[in-house]
């Protein structure tokens, strides 16, 4: 499913090696950033960049290639979150090998939710994933072992404050190249075609030959057990949990904004997306109020999806399409971006 | 019957469906075998679509079986289908607007079987080559025509090869130029590749002249079978879809 097809011609080979260097180059960068800075604030605030991009591009697997908008990424990552603390609180297990255990469990329940959600399609489908997450937030404020409203407290990792918190700016980078480095082999992938097909025209897709409902279950898992991962990890960096920071609605809809504005359903979207959304929202949270905070990040929405329905990268391609219009013809098939 | 369903291509047996109190189909049963061209007509409502549906699999039918080279395809998805040798056109185009004209025809590629980018790019340009479009390979599929989108949509749909090919309306608001280029697509298909084609539509005199069947569905039932030429005369096609003069 995952068979890479479409290989580069040899212009596009010559793009991709340059855009590889300049890949390798930012990441060694961040690598030796997080290594030597002493500006801990600025490390920390990158762990969060690299925390939402993993977010950012497990929803992009769904949302983005295959049109199923989700406006709730933070159920699987509550879960992640909770997971992770439960295992840790109760039986002692290592907070880095709870990690895919957190993930294995939001996409277990991505799995069984799946069942039922994946069937509806458009608005029904956006409505439901928010739906669910307040039905898991309640619940996790029920149940015994969640504690409920008191949340959970972790205790910290033994260890040298600064060495701490390298140690979570490189596990969240680590899951951050992973995460682009996946959603770049799913672009490229037969699974991601399909997925593309799905967007377009979901009953066409299957009558052509994609098996449509099994290509959404495992995008959707595949975005679960993702999103839990980190979740997992970020229960640990911050040690406490309680569900309503933890399942709070704006998580989820600060991935989608971040998806959108840098360019849903490519890879190199949320790795745009992500830095500029929590960037503008850094500076706005020390100009402006919350309220008017929200109502400028609704505007540059609305702005978007009139204007640049594929984002920046949207924008981007388009602009080098209309530089090179010669180029296509010879290139490889590279992936569409997101219709709007 | 058109033909022994024991040498059948498609056979349908005894096909019911309702819709809550609507009988759309009411026990229809034919079959025919390879390199046929058949024609489906009727009023509207008299389930040619239904049909069609229940037979590509995206409706069960209440009732009855469907086989295909013998094997029963009831509760078969479409997927299954279409890598079962069955694939299909819409009553208006549905190709995919924002991938371009040769990635529409790369999809059904991917899933049937490991096909190499060179293996599966020749196919597509042939493809696109016999059915007129090869110079709107690189343009997205929403830069095409209508005409040019339900060519689109019939490459895709012929493009894995396939036994059978069920097509709903495929002349409906087509000029007759891109009309004519279908006909000749569809019988010289037939000729090569031994397809058959089911061909759902409201133009009967162009199916009189690429059917070698016809059947007449009237309130869901098989009204009239056989030659065009037969079931244009039939009194209850005339009488109940054709009407006179």
């Amino acid at each position: 499913m995952f068979a890479l097809f479409f290989l580069p011609s040899r212009h596009g080979q010559r793009r991709i090696v340059g855009g590889r260097l300049a890949t390798l180059a930012i990441a060694a960068g961040l690598v030796g950033y997080g290594a030597m800075s002493s500006n801990l604030g600025a490390i920390d605030t990158l762990g969060t960049v690299f925390m939402y991009l993993v977010v950012t591009q497990a929803w992009n697997i769904l949302g983005g290639y295959g049109g199923y908008l989700n406006f709730g990424m933070v159920t699987y990552f509550g879960i992640g979150a909770y997971a992770s603390a439960v295992l840790f609180q109760y039986f002692g297990l290592s907070p880095f090998l709870t990690a895919p255990l957190a993930g294995a469990a939001a996409a277990l329940f991505g799995l069984l939710i799946g069942i039922p959600t994946l069937r509806l399609r458009g608005a029904y489908f956006a409505v439901i994933t928010i739906i669910i997450t307040f039905a898991v937030q309640l619940l996790m404020l029920d149940l015994p072992f969640t504690q409920g409203a008191l949340g959970i407290f972790l205790s910290p990792l033994a260890a040298n404050p600064v060495f701490v918190e390298r140690l979570f700016y490189f596990i969240f980078f680590a899951l951050a190249a992973t995460a682009t480095t996946l959603v770049f082999a799913v672009e490229n992938s037969n699974f991601g075609w399909a997925l593309v097909a799905i967007r377009e025209d979901e009953d066409a897709a299957e009558v052509i030959g994609v098996r449509t409902t099994a290509v959404k279950w495992t995008a959707n898992a595949l975005a679960a057990f993702m999103t839990g991962t980190v979740g997992g990890i970020y229960a640990q960096r911050i040690l406490y949990i309680e569900p309503t920071g933890t399942f709070a609605l704006d998580i989820s809809l600060n991935v989608v904004l971040m998806a959108v504005i840098g360019g849903a359903g490519t890879w190199q979207g949320p790795v745009i997306g992500v830095p500029l959304v929590l960037l503008v929202a850094e500076a706005l949270r020390v100009t402006v109020t919350s309220e008017v905070n929200r109502v400028i990040f609704s505007i540059i929405v609305i702005l978007i999806a009139l204007f640049v329905p594929g984002g920046i990268m949207g924008l981007l391609q388009e602009v080098r399409r209309r530089m090179r219009p010669l180029v296509r013809k010879s290139a490889g098939e590279t992936m569409p971006r997101t219709g709007g | 019957m058109l033909s022994e369903a024991s040498d059948a291509l498609l056979s349908v047996d005894a096909i019911a469906k309702r819709f809550g109190g609507v009988v759309a189909l009411g026990g229809v049963s034919f079959a025919f075998g390879s390199s046929a061209i058949v024609g489906l007509i009727g009023p509207n409502g008299s389930g040619k679509t239904t049909l069609l549906n229940i037979i590509n699999g995206v409706y069960a039918p209440d009732s009855g079986d469907i086989r295909i080279n013998g094997a029963t395809t009831v509760g078969w998805r479409p997927s299954a289908l279409a890598t079962g040798g069955v694939s299909r056109t819409f009553q208006t185009a549905r190709v995919f607007q924002t991938l371009t004209v040769r990635q529409n025809l790369f999809i059904p590629l991917l899933h049937h079987g490991r096909m190499a980018r060179s293996a599966a790019a020749r196919r597509a340009d042939e493809l696109l080559a016999f059915v007129g479009l090869a110079d709107f390979a690189d343009h997205t599929a929403s830069e095409l025509s209508g005409g040019q989108q339900r060519l689109l949509e019939f490459a895709r749909a012929l493009v894995t090869r396939p036994r059978l090919v069920l097509m709903d309306e495929p002349f409906a608001g087509v000029h007759p130029t891109i009309k004519g280029q279908l006909i000749r697509c569809i019988r010289e298909t037939v000729g090569r590749e031994s397809t058959s084609f089911l061909i759902v539509s409201h133009e009967v005199p162009d199916l009189v002249r690429i059917a070698d069947f016809m059947l007449c569905l009237v309130e869901g039932k098989v009204a009239a079978s056989g030659t065009p030429a037969a079931v244009v005369r039939d009194e209850t096609v005339v009488e109940g879809y054709l009407g006179r003069g």
